[in-house]
């Protein structure tokens, strides 16, 4: 049976187009339980001074035999520049930095005042080794974790293309010029495949992310492998980590998301959050060529109506983040892209912009009580009418969805009208 | 002032006699207006007024000690590309940049004029010695190439083709290079069209390579200085993977517009508000 090729976004080298849309599972927003982006990859960037420390999330749902990861890097990597962390760390980033509600509840008018991966197990085919009679030079091969691990150089990109081949991998098409283009820039192949010997002794039942450090001056992420899936857009998001301050893309443009708006509180209620953050998501990515999202840009040791507590030290460790004491800021991108959105591999810098940046919607319950007064009538006749409707037109403008059905599931709370006698009462109403 | 009307009365004489420096002024200011409301650049407006305070009270004070007239568009001119161009988190490094740009005009000369450009002296020196500092090549996009290139056939209009070759000369060696590229790497037509499409690199080319004043004299030299700094830039940017190499190479070069000055002589060029006091 062949085997398919996984490119993670980033680096990954596009996915072996077999598994159709299996191949990428993703992300997850807060604790919701459905995955919210298809086809989606997640790559924290730790980079200070020339040093690159990168973790791969494989977002894989599939077989295991048939998972490989293919990456272009700069370096050949040694095996202790190559290690496994967990994916609780990486699914704590992302609660720390994802768009979140903020729930605020409105008081007596009368009164002022993960996503899961499950893979399933079958016995390794047998290797067969070409690779030297194809000129492709196998520097080195580790076992990491569950994961084997190839790091190929070649001077000729059909070579290596024939050797993957041979291998039982589905090249999608267009990889071999994909391929070539990293050759003449000087880039060595780092290949993670699964060890299922190794794996199943792991017991874990979710693939772990594998985390490279090497130097380089070059901060980039070679996205060009992943846009070689045919089927259409993917989404990236980068958490990338820097001692300076928020990390910026030099040749594209970011986009802060929408923030700050107030929502309709049936969104919490109903459990529409996510389907809310996606479909904001999707309107804004139509509305702009060539550009990424920030969603999150924060000095990691505090923050602002949080998510999730930001992280301790020891997982800032594990994800890479080797100094003490000086501040970890992380921004959060989020890009949709595809061959045509994105001609160019993803070029980043550091900069000192210390600005904090959130995705952060408000929700205002409105009161349930009797609420018999002036102030009650003033409030759910006018107010709340008011209001909602604009709530409502803010939902409709973000995510796209039509007024009318937003209006029929926000229905205002009844409410008895007060009246009174007292005309010193009704003089101030 | 009647010997200041354009004589005979013919379009490119009357568009030759209008000081460029009011159009520049006005491109720039629009550029500025157009990151912050749209693209959704904030600057903190301190830091605006702070850096023009600055460019201009340095301005004021070296011409009051070396005795010349006060001429405040060129300031603001440097001033606003000093904007456009850099931020940073304190204000302070603003203005610095601010004092090093002005400065540089009248201490770092060479017969009768002087040798960096301002604000990109300005700029380069404080990104090099500030870590608080940067240069945002992305935040321009994609989109605006259009009307970048429309702003910049005015500035041809109005300084002729001669002046501008130095931006000219830049853009079409930049062209090659990536295309060059893009044909060495076999990659698509797209991936040259998005590099050439980065507002950062029009914006420099057209605004900050267009001053008369730094850039050779002699029109073939305008065109051998123009194409080594787009050699220069995309070597450093590919070889050495330097962020906003057009800047650095602009600055390491100045230098060299002396020795082309040397070998090939021109006419110095003069601001028209300039030639009328003579």
């Amino acid at each position: 049976m062949a085997r398919f090729f996984i490119l993670l976004t980033t680096f990954l080298l596009g996915i072996s187009l077999i598994s159709s849309a299996q191949a990428f599972y993703g992300f997850y927003v807060g604790k919701d339980d459905k995955p919210l982006f298809n086809k989606s990859s997640q790559v924290v960037y730790v980079r200070d001074g020339d040093r690159n420390i990168i973790t791969m999330v494989n977002n894989y749902k599939g077989e295991a035999k048939d998972f490989a990861l293919v990456v272009p890097v700069p370096t050949l990597l040694k095996k202790d520049e190559i290690r496994i962390i967990n994916n609780a760390t990486i699914q704590r980033l992302d609660d720390y930095s994802a768009p979140r509600l903020v729930e605020y509840h409105d008081s007596d008018p009368c009164q002022p005042s993960e996503t899961t991966y499950e893979l399933s197990i079958t016995p390794p085919a047998p290797v067969v080794n070409k690779a030297e009679q194809l000129g492709v030079e196998i520097e080195a091969k580790y076992t990491v974790g569950e994961y084997d691990i190839l790091l190929l150089s070649a001077q000729e990109s059909k070579n290596l293309v024939t050797f993957l081949k041979s291998e039982g991998y589905q090249l999608p098409a267009g990889a071999e010029r994909v391929i070539s283009r990293y050759i003449k820039q000087d880039m060595k192949f780092f290949i993670a495949k699964i060890n299922l010997t190794v794996f199943v002794e792991t017991g874990y039942t979710k693939l772990r992310p594998i985390q490279i450090a090497y130097d380089s001056k070059r901060f980039i992420l070679p996205i060009r492998l992943g846009t070689l899936n045919a089927k259409g857009e993917q989404e990236l998001f980068v958490y990338a980590l820097a001692r300076k301050g928020q990390v910026k893309i030099t040749n594209y443009r970011t986009i802060k998301l929408p923030t700050n708006r107030e929502l309709p509180s049936y969104i919490k209620k109903k459990k529409l959050f996510g389907k809310f953050y996606k479909d904001m998501f999707n309107t804004q990515a139509k509305k702009y060529n060539k550009v990424a999202f920030l969603e999150y840009a924060w000095n990691m040791s505090h923050c602002d109506l949080c998510g999730a507590k930001p992280l301790t030290n020891k997982e800032l460790k594990e994800l890479g983040v080797f100094w003490k004491d000086d501040p970890v800021y992380l921004s959060r991108l989020h890009l949709r892209y595809d061959k045509k959105k994105f001609p160019e591999d993803l070029m980043f810098q550091i900069t000192a912009d210390h600005s904090t940046f959130q995705g952060s919607y408000a929700l205002h319950h409105a009161f349930t009580g009797a609420a018999q007064c002036i102030a009650g009538n003033k409030y759910f006749h006018k107010e709340l009418p008011k209001r909602f409707k604009e709530e409502i037109k803010t939902l409709a403008e973000l995510t796209n969805w039509k007024i009318k059905d937003i209006r029929k599931q926000q229905g205002i709370p009844k409410h008895n009208t007060y009246q009174t006698d007292d005309w010193i009462e009704r003089i101030w109403d | 002032m009647t010997h200041s009307i354009p004589y005979p009365l013919t379009t490119s004489n009357i568009l030759q006699a209008i000081d460029t420096r009011y159009y520049q002024f006005f491109v720039q200011v629009g550029l500025f207006v157009w990151a912050t409301f749209y693209l959704d650049v904030l600057m903190h407006p301190m830091h605006v007024v702070l850096t023009i305070a600055a460019g201009v009270i340095t301005q004021i004070a070296f011409s009051r000690y070396f005795k010349l007239p006060i001429n405040l568009l060129s300031t603001l001119n440097s001033m606003m590309s000093i904007l456009i161009l850099l931020h940073s988190s304190s204000w302070m490094w603003m203005v610095l940049a601010a004092i090093i740009a002005i400065s540089s005009k009248f201490i770092i000369r060479c017969g009768d004029k002087h040798i960096f450009n301002p604000s990109n002296i300005g700029i380069v020196m404080v990104l090099l010695l500030v870590p608080e500092t940067w240069a945002d090549s992305g935040q321009w996009g994609q989109g605006m190439w259009f009307i970048l290139l429309l702003a910049s056939l005015g500035l041809i209009l109005l300084l002729g083709i001669s002046r501008m070759l130095t931006s000219i000369s830049f853009i079409a060696t930049f062209i090659g290079l990536i295309f060059i590229r893009a044909y060495w790497l076999d990659a698509p037509l797209a991936l040259p069209l998005h590099q050439l499409q980065n507002g950062a690199i029009l914006i420099f080319a057209f605004l900050m390579l267009s001053d008369p004043i730094t850039t050779p004299n002699s029109a073939f030299a305008r065109i051998i200085f123009g194409a080594w700094i787009a050699l220069f830039s995309c070597f450093l940017q590919y070889q050495f993977f330097v962020d906003n190499a057009f800047l650095y190479a602009l600055a390491v070069s100045m230098p060299l517009v002396l020795v082309l000055n040397r070998l090939f002589i021109g006419k110095q060029y003069h601001w028209p508000r300039k030639q009328r006091r003579y």
